[in-house]
């Protein structure tokens, strides 16, 4: 019974042949420090649309800054970590990561972010050049907004700006285009995971991919530097629900019927709240939510003060962090709605005290 | 290439049972034998040669994999004979592995993600074929027989499934943003073909009157997944032996 040792011989060969390992393929910047007294609020490395999206002091920004930087193993960068960069006219600086798998490199556009005087139009947006979904961006091209559109491109729907929940859209109030938020299908791949419904989304502040499939709630990273403190949150929109409201296990549940979410939460930074927490968290000073989420045929205008917390007294030095968050259903997080319900707004202010 | 092993099935098949019927008439019996068998596969889905992308293979074992067969054999010479038979092959197998930058395409129903994908693979195989192996079979004059030939098989149930952890995928390729994956599984079990062939050889020894103790390999000449299947980014072939016991009557 020599064969069966053979066999095992076999198996044992085949286990043997493992090959060298392959150069490291990745260029990834991970992460990127700046002297915290320098920002108004946390650095985001915008991964998925490779920004690096920076938010400095005006002191800092005229004399520039000295980043330190971490890269993937082995990897190589220019302009390198704890050189000195300054902001032109075009506020941008462009990093360079080549891996040690030299063929491989990627660019990264750093961007300071100026967060200006909280009036929004949805008149300039961008496309992201792999998966097709459309951003809006400010006039000087920076990304203050971010979508849930990141994570659903995530479940392969067709790369086109219309298989993505959140788009721009020119039925607007005002100007060219606003924000068009539609509830969508998932798709057979989401539906492994359980998601069947994708709600649009559109909220101030950056989406995470990394953690999109181990904690989808945390993805969504709330808010920018506030400077001052809010009075009022204004906009436009307009709502059509969609026919048929189902449960996040696909359960039609009748005579439910879907309501949009808009809303504003004024909060201590400068940590970013996501969507565990932006309810919930004692760092939360003020909100100012819109409270009737039914349909709304034509645009309407909506003007809702803050409310603070009760006994809240402004403090020097800390940093405010203030986030926009519209959805076209408003249990989205949790993949609760009706497809097909639609959310356009258009022209959101915040009003200073 | 299916349809020239079906016929070449069907020609060796005939023949030998034309030739079975023939030496029936003149001499019965003698030339003429049956056998069954019964054994365990050992092996595997397997790459010929390991990509580089899988780092280290943390745990094999070859799972429930019996084998049951008939065969019927025709000697046409002292030492010469030809053989056909029919036996259930379960192949089953559970390999988890240690992978890097592992490249895959997964698509259902219109929806797809590509990335590539690094840390812990576990695969897990229980397929049952249904195969016919057709061989040309030499008889030593010390009770040893050799067998060599080939084999078609029909997959009657396929499982092929497992899963990713601790690890993540970077979207689209090794530049694509990172997505942390704790657990997540996969099931590829109609993206197999239903049908393969390969080489099939084989020996055993007499050890005890009409019982024999045999060792086989099948060896699968075509990838278990059709060039259109894009889930793992090397072509895998069914690679098993087996160790068992007949019996001649």
């Amino acid at each position: 019974m020599r064969l069966p040792i053979l066999l095992f011989a076999f198996v044992l060969l085949l286990g043997s042949c493992i090959k060298d390992a392959p150069a490291n393929p990745e260029a990834d910047i991970e992460s990127f420090d700046v002297n915290p007294d320098m920002l108004t609020g946390q650095t985001f490395i915008d991964q998925a649309n490779r920004k690096i999206l920076l938010y400095l002091t005006n002191e800092a920004y005229e004399n520039g800054v000295t980043p330190i930087l971490s890269l993937s193993k082995n990897a190589k960068v220019t302009p390198a970590s704890g050189e000195k960069i300054t902001f032109g006219n075009n506020k941008e600086v462009t990093y360079t990561v080549t891996a040690e798998q030299s063929t491989n490199k990627k660019t990264y556009i750093v961007q300071v972010v100026n967060v200006g005087d909280w009036s929004f139009d949805f008149e300039k947006w961008q496309q992201n050049s792999v998966d097709k979904y459309e951003y809006p961006v400010e006039d000087d091209l920076t990304s203050l907004w971010s979508s849930g559109n990141p994570g659903v491109a995530l479940s392969g729907v067709p790369k086109e700006v219309l298989a993505y929940p959140t788009r721009s859209t020119t039925d607007g109030y005002l100007g060219t285009k606003a924000a068009e938020m539609v509830t969508i299908k998932g798709t057979a791949l989401s539906a492994f995971v359980g998601i069947y419904l994708y709600a649009g989304s559109l909220f101030i502040g950056n989406f995470n991919s990394s953690v999109v499939l181990t904690e989808p709630l945390a993805a969504t990273e709330f808010g920018g530097p506030y400077v001052g403190l809010p009075d009022r949150f204004t906009g436009y929109y307009k709502y059509t629900p969609g026919p048929a409201y189902q449960d996040e296990h696909q359960n039609i549940i009748s005579n439910k019927v879907d309501e949009c979410a808009i809303y504003a939460v004024l909060f201590e930074g400068p940590e970013r709240l996501n969507g565990t927490n932006i309810n919930t968290s004692d760092r939360v000073i003020a909100t100012a939510k819109l409270n009737d989420g039914s349909a709304k045929a034509n645009f309407t205008k909506f003007d809702i003060p803050f409310v603070y917390k009760t006994g809240w007294m402004p403090a020097t030095g800390k940093n405010l962090m203030l986030t926009i968050v519209a959805s076209s259903s408003k249990d989205g997080d949790h993949y609760k709605g009706a497809l097909g319900s639609r959310l356009v707004v258009d022209h959101l202010s915040v009003i200073p005290k | 290439m299916h349809k020239y092993l079906l016929l070449a099935t069907m020609f060796l098949g005939s023949a030998t049972v034309t030739l079975a019927q023939q030496n029936n008439d003149e001499d019965k019996g003698s030339k003429f034998e049956h056998t069954v068998h019964i054994g365990y596969n050992i092996g595997g889905l397997a790459p010929l040669s390991f990509p580089n992308t899988i780092r280290k293979i943390n745990s094999y074992s070859p799972g429930p994999s019996p084998s049951i067969g008939y065969e019927l054999n025709y000697r046409f010479q002292k030492n010469w004979g030809i053989g056909i038979g029919v036996s259930i092959d379960w192949k089953s197998m559970n390999v988890q592995d240690s992978v890097q930058y592992f490249h895959t395409l997964v698509s259902v129903d219109g929806s797809s993600i590509e990335g590539d994908f690094s840390g812990t693979n576990t695969t897990n195989v229980r397929n049952i074929y249904l195969a016919v192996p057709i061989q040309a079979i030499y008889l030593s004059d010390n009770n040893w027989r050799l067998k060599l030939g080939f084999y078609l098989a029909k997959l009657i149930r396929p499982s092929f499934y497992g899963s990713v952890s601790d690890g993540y995928l970077r979207k689209g390729d090794s530049l694509g943003e990172k997505i942390i994956i704790d657990h997540a599984t996969f099931s590829f079990n109609d993206n197999q073909r239903t049908f393969d062939f390969g080489v099939a050889a084989g020996a055993e020894k007499l050890i005890y009157k009409s019982f024999a103790a045999k060792a086989d390999l099948k060896w699968g000449l075509q990838p278990v997944f059709p060039n259109s299947f894009t889930g793992i980014s090397f072509n895998m072939y069914n690679i098993f032996g087996t160790i068992g016991l007949a019996y001649h009557f």
